[in-house]
């Protein structure tokens, strides 16, 4: 017999699971709640040990000491206390427009104490009355990060500028204004050529981590499978026209099926931090761009128009599609389910339980991955040193050598994603190991 | 038309209970999100998996939905979509429409087996389909949910989906 596909016909196709498999599922199910429930209960457990036994632990000390528990408060409160660190004014230079006054610490120590597990150490003591100025230059991430060390050590006259890769790599090899470079890329022969004849002869190539952002949306809804190739045209201003070769056409897509017929029809939904951000910059320049070079003519621009390449691979749609993230962020993205973030890893990765990274191109975003080199959401940094120069200022030396030791030891601390490289990064830094010319 | 009426009360009457009761809940919701599957799949291979997939999946989770945030069957009809689009893409074939042709819809002895043979002539008819109008009948005549959360869930109007799902229905009773 032949049936018309009308509505009921449609409804009278659907079945019920055999009872086998229900009941197997639900009894599955039910040994998982039982095993969550024990998991909490150790918890509780654990939680409430701990709190007992660190109260007893403390009233035994004060009796055995003889010393006031108010004394010891007091003592936490003075070393954290605005008093201990008096701000001191430095100076960052963005783009080469006005100066910025920025704070940070007139006290290079920060006490053990208050420091944040597994941070470098602070500089002696001797080097901190020997600093002296010095000057760097980078993208946003590295100057966020050396404001970062900044704000923990330095007592030092600081400047900040703040600019392209290319720029800071300009700077350094050509007018001597800059003591070190950071830089989202390895320097160039030629760039390394003309620091040579303009005299800078002696280089250090620094490995400063990475820098990683994931898209992720609310753990509720598992973690979402995109390649870059979607990513671009979901989120770029400009995409190529399916129907004239390479031609653009302001982005029409608003759905992900559109973008991708294997993909939901779900909206396409990203909140993200502001476009001037560190997060957002590399985005741009990692995942955006992976996807644009998907397509050859676009990939065939950085060579041959490379302001246009710029233009087209890395400028976001300003159409509501992509917009900034408020404070709600998770409440937002379990209501919406569709809503995607955009985020630095470390964010992610100290949240499991709330958000789920995208893969993209079927590379999971991971310690591992990002290491290897496979996600393409990540880059590394670089920190170029005039060691000529840091060879007479104990400061600058130094400072590079917090920096590195700030990206190996607890990547955590850092702006930038940077887990550690190799076993080199953990490496005390002098000598610096001199780029050869 | 009986099913999605069913289907609309029981979820009016479970999301307005104080508490909800996980035992009622799936029994309420398992056939339908395995018929969602039947449905999106077309055919009873790996459906009993996924369905057990996406409920592993909810009642891990169970503990943070929050029933101020999103409606119940939107969160878990989107733990099944995301499940069933994972899947989908991992073993993504694209049979020819003549395909069809060569599915025998009659003869069968046997309803299950009717079924079956019905589910699979959909299916390769539903391949010529848009993604999202499959997504739509998998929806409204798999898992048998009204346009309303249909609407919530592929973020199309309920007007839209009801236009669509006309014409899609329309399409396939050409083809049959």
């Amino acid at each position: 017999m032949k049936n018309d596909p009308n509505d009921d016909f449609l409804h009278r196709l659907r079945a019920e699971p055999s009872k086998k498999f229900l009941s197997t599922l639900k009894a599955s199910l039910d040994r998982q709640t039982r095993h969550q429930a024990n998991a909490r209960r150790l918890l509780r457990t654990a939680i409430l040990a701990a709190l007992i036994g660190g109260s007893a632990v403390a009233v035994a000390l004060t009796v055995l000491r003889g010393s006031s528990v108010v004394g010891t408060l007091a003592h936490i409160v003075a070393i954290g206390s605005p008093e201990s660190a008096q701000p001191k004014m430095a100076v960052e230079r963005s783009g080469g427009g006005a100066p910025k006054v920025i704070a940070s610490r007139a006290d290079g120590s920060i006490p053990p104490a208050a420091m944040p597990s597994g941070a470098a150490a602070a500089p002696d003591a001797s080097v901190k009355q020997s600093r002296g100025a010095f000057v760097i230059a980078g993208p946003t991430a590295i100057i966020l990060n050396a404001q970062d060390l900044t704000r923990r050590w330095s007592a030092a006259a600081l400047e900040f500028n703040l600019t392209s890769s290319t720029e800071a790599l300009a700077m350094f090899c050509h007018a001597h204004s800059v003591d070190i470079a950071g830089a989202s890329r390895r320097i160039l022969p030629a760039e390394l050529e003309t620091c040579k004849a303009n005299g800078v002869t002696h280089v250090a190539e620094v490995h400063s981590g990475y820098e990683t952002v994931v898209l992720a949306r609310s753990n509720l809804y598992g973690a979402p499978k995109l390649s870059a190739r979607d990513i671009f045209l979901a989120l770029a201003a400009e995409v190529p026209d399916p129907y004239r070769p390479q031609g653009l056409i302001k982005n029409p897509y608003r759905t992900w099926n559109a973008v991708d017929g294997a993909l939901l029809a779900e909206k396409i939904e990203v909140l993200g931090p502001p476009l001037s951000s560190a997060t957002a910059a590399a985005f741009r320049q990692t995942l955006m761009e992976a996807g644009c070079t998907t397509f050859p003519w676009l990939a065939a621009l950085k060579q041959s128009d490379l302001k246009r390449f710029e233009r087209v691979c890395r400028t976001l749609r300003d159409d509501g599609v992509y917009r900034e993230k408020g404070e709600k962020l998770r409440e937002h993205l379990e209501t919406y389910p569709n809503a995607l973030a955009l985020l630095d890893f470390r964010e992610v990765a100290a949240r499991p339980d709330t958000f789920a990274a995208a893969s993209v191109d079927g590379v999971e975003p991971a310690i591992d991955s990002i290491i290897a080199e496979t996600y393409p959401g990540s880059r590394a940094m670089f920190l170029y040193v005039n060691t000529e120069r840091a060879r007479s200022s104990p400061a600058l030396l130094s400072f590079v050598d917090a920096y590195r030791r700030s990206v190996g030891e607890s990547w955590s601390i850092t702006t930038l994603v940077a887990p550690p490289r190799q076993a080199e990064a953990r490496a005390y830094l002098a000598p610096l190991p001199e780029l050869k010319f | 038309m009986t099913f999605e009426h069913a289907a609309s009360g029981r979820l009016t009457e479970f999301m307005e209970t104080n508490e909800l009761n996980w035992d009622v809940v799936y029994a309420r919701e398992a056939p339908r999100i395995y018929n969602y599957f039947r449905f999106r799949l077309g055919g009873e291979s790996d459906v009993e998996e996924l369905t057990a997939r996406t409920f592993e999946h909810a009642w891990r989770s169970r503990a943070r939905y929050r029933r101020d945030l999103a409606a119940f069957a939107t969160w878990l009809f989107k733990i099944a979509q995301n499940v069933g689009t994972d899947h989908l893409r991992a073993r993504r074939t694209h049979l020819p429409i003549d395909a069809a042709l060569e599915v025998k819809a009659e003869g069968t002895p046997h309803l299950d087996a009717e079924r079956s043979s019905d589910l699979a002539r959909l299916a390769l008819l539903c391949e010529a389909l848009p993604e999202r109008d499959r997504e739509l009948v998998a929806l409204k005549y798999g898992a048998a949910i009204n346009n309303r959360l249909i609407a919530e869930l592929t973020g199309l109007s309920e007007s839209n989906v009801g236009t669509i799902l006309h014409r899609v229905v329309q399409t396939l009773r050409e083809q049959w």
